[in-house]
């Protein structure tokens, strides 16, 4: 598991470190490409332009990763509603969607995400009874 | 076609849960171990801890918050765990879960 902060640049995204405080001059595509070339198994991609604002995920960020890896990626930075997750897992073409704001804050539940995503036809894991 | 997960995050600093915007503005959102363990019960894919202070401090990542509690898989932002200490986490995970009734974590 590699985790990219991604921040919008002029061209693209670039890559930051040290919880977003020091920018590396990495293009965030490239970097992606090179830790899949290296053996990562899965990218934890935030969009630092979203973390926290509730606006929906950088779903051209998400995309375009999504698109140029074979490896899962998660979608992360900017959930705020359901249907951003849905957004982040179908347009986005991410594997797995993170959130923290909406589930620490006790706006949706986990199940009320699964179930509004299983509604719309999105393949999601139920928990077994009884849990 | 492979399940979407749905990961809640944990952004933890000095042993709490934060959240920020933007990565700065941190707001305080409580224990970490009370509400890993409300959405390990909620049905969640995944756990993801991120120790958001460990690079930007020059330190290892802190697992102990981990052996409190009972999980399903957990992720650590950084591959460089110690081993013991995964191993232990580990153990502890198997564990049968001694969930608290919390419905709120404050």
């Amino acid at each position: 598991m590699v985790a990219i902060d991604a921040k919008r640049a002029a061209r693209g995204w670039e890559v930051f470190t040290h919880g977003g405080r020091r920018p590396t001059g990495i293009d965030a595509c490239a970097w992606a490409e090179k830790m899949e070339s290296y053996g990562a198994g899965e990218i934890l991609l935030t969009s630092m332009d979203r973390d926290g604002t509730k606006e929906g995920y950088d779903l051209e960020l998400t995309r375009t990763i999504s698109d140029r890896l074979r490896i899962p990626v998660i979608a992360s930075g900017g959930a705020g509603s359901l249907e951003h997750i849905y957004e982040g897992l179908t347009i986005g073409k991410a594997s797995a969607a993170l959130a923290a704001s909406i589930f620490h804050y006790r706006e949706y539940t986990i199940m009320e995400c699964k179930n509004y995503l299983r509604e719309r036809e999105v393949p999601i894991r139920m928990p077994a009874q009884g849990r | 076609m492979l399940a979407k997960r749905i990961i809640p995050c944990l952004d933890v600093n000095a042993g709490r849960v934060v959240k920020g915007v933007n990565f700065l503005g941190l707001r305080d959102a409580g224990d970490p171990i009370k509400i890993a363990r409300v959405y390990d019960r909620e049905g969640a894919d995944e756990l993801c801890f991120l120790d958001i202070t460990a690079s930007h401090e020059n330190r290892e990542i802190i697992l102990e918050m981990m052996f409190g509690g009972c999980f399903g898989p957990e992720q650590t932002r950084f591959p460089s765990t110690p081993e013991r200490s995964y191993d232990q986490s580990l153990s502890v995970k198997q564990q049968k879960p001694s969930v608290a009734n919390a419905s709120w974590w404050r």
